[in-house]
């Protein structure tokens, strides 16, 4: 059985609502870096989705995807130590506390 | 295997936010905008265990008063008291959120019923041989992409541990540096306040001590 490319479009699209409703609404950091990672996995499922149904035999999609995982993780790597930053200054890592650079 | 161990994970946090004792967890969720109530129609937070789906309106009009004791609690935050912290997990856009999430998901999946007629490939076997033809292509042809994506790599660890590591002088001032702190704390009211009694907070729930003392001695 085949699934067809819309399915995956679909999910790919699903996600990429999920992870925005995350990044908007989500009071906590962690929560903030969750979405974007959810975001980027939806754009990633995308990219090997359009590789596998219209250019199976070019493999640059999968380096691309590659090279967004890492940067990804990268993300994440920076996004938690300056969480751990700010925690050790104020004790919260609720994103509408800082106010510092608003007022 | 591996998805399976991941939607396993996700069934038990599933569990863990509908078995939540106090709903402290889905403190928030008192006024839900439609989006979300159709998404979350049985984790609605009430005194009496998980009920049927008749009684989530009359749980959505008991919930008024809980929504106003949190927009109380929002202004405590605001004014800096140090009542009770507001312990909800979502900002006060929520309900723009969902719209906005929805909206757009609905959009991108409507985007698939006016899409081109792609030239879709006939339907093959994946190439056995896959692996190493990505890592023919990620030796050459992509190499400046994967030579800058292990030096970003690299940037970001160390940069990482710099920014996060633990020290052994806490204090030391070329750490305060980093992030920006109040370079003159609001003067301290001297009238009604013991010298000997503990400072109260003035802004901010969570600022760390050392300032305040700081503060206390300029003044």
């Amino acid at each position: 059985m085949i699934v067809p490319l819309t399915a995956y479009l679909v999910v790919a699209a699903v996600l990429f609502a999920i992870g925005l409703y995350t990044v908007i609404a989500q009071r906590s950091a962690v929560m903030v870096l969750m979405g974007v990672e959810l975001i980027l996995n939806a754009i990633g499922l995308n990219i090997v989705a359009f590789w596998r149904f219209t250019a199976p035999g070019d493999y640059s999609a999968q380096i691309f995807v590659i090279l967004v995982i890492t940067i990804g993780a990268v993300e994440m790597a920076i996004g938690l130590a300056l969480m751990m930053l700010l925690f050790r200054q104020r004790q919260s890592v609720e994103v509408d506390g800082y106010m510092e650079l608003k007022r | 295997m591996m998805y399976i161990g991941g939607i396993l994970v996700m069934i038990l946090f599933m569990v863990l936010f509908m078995h939540d004792p106090g709903g402290a967890m889905m403190a928030g969720m008192g006024g839900l905008s439609p989006p979300e109530r159709w998404f979350s129609a049985g984790l609605v937070p009430r005194g009496d265990g998980a009920g049927d789906p008749g009684q989530t309106e009359e749980a959505q009009g008991e919930g008024d008063a809980p929504e106003h004791q949190d927009e109380h609690r929002h202004q405590d935050d605001d004014d800096g008291g140090e009542g009770m912290m507001d312990m909800s997990m979502v900002t006060p856009a929520r309900p723009l959120a969902a719209w906005l999430a929805g909206g757009v998901g609905l959009a991108l999946v409507a985007l698939l019923l006016l899409r081109p007629a792609w030239r879709l490939a006939p339907s093959m076997l994946p190439d056995p041989d896959s692996a190493r033809q990505v890592g023919n292509l990620l030796m050459a042809k992509y190499m400046i992409g994967f030579e800058g994506a292990g030096f970003l790599i690299l940037i970001g660890i160390v940069g990482a541990v710099l920014l996060a590591r633990p020290s052994s002088y806490p204090d030391d001032p070329s750490r305060e540096a980093r992030v920006a702190v109040d370079a003159m704390p609001p003067p301290i009211e001297p009238e009604g306040l013991d010298p000997l009694s503990p400072l109260p907070a003035r802004d901010g729930p969570a600022e760390p001590q050392r300032h305040s003392g700081r503060g206390a001695g300029d003044a």
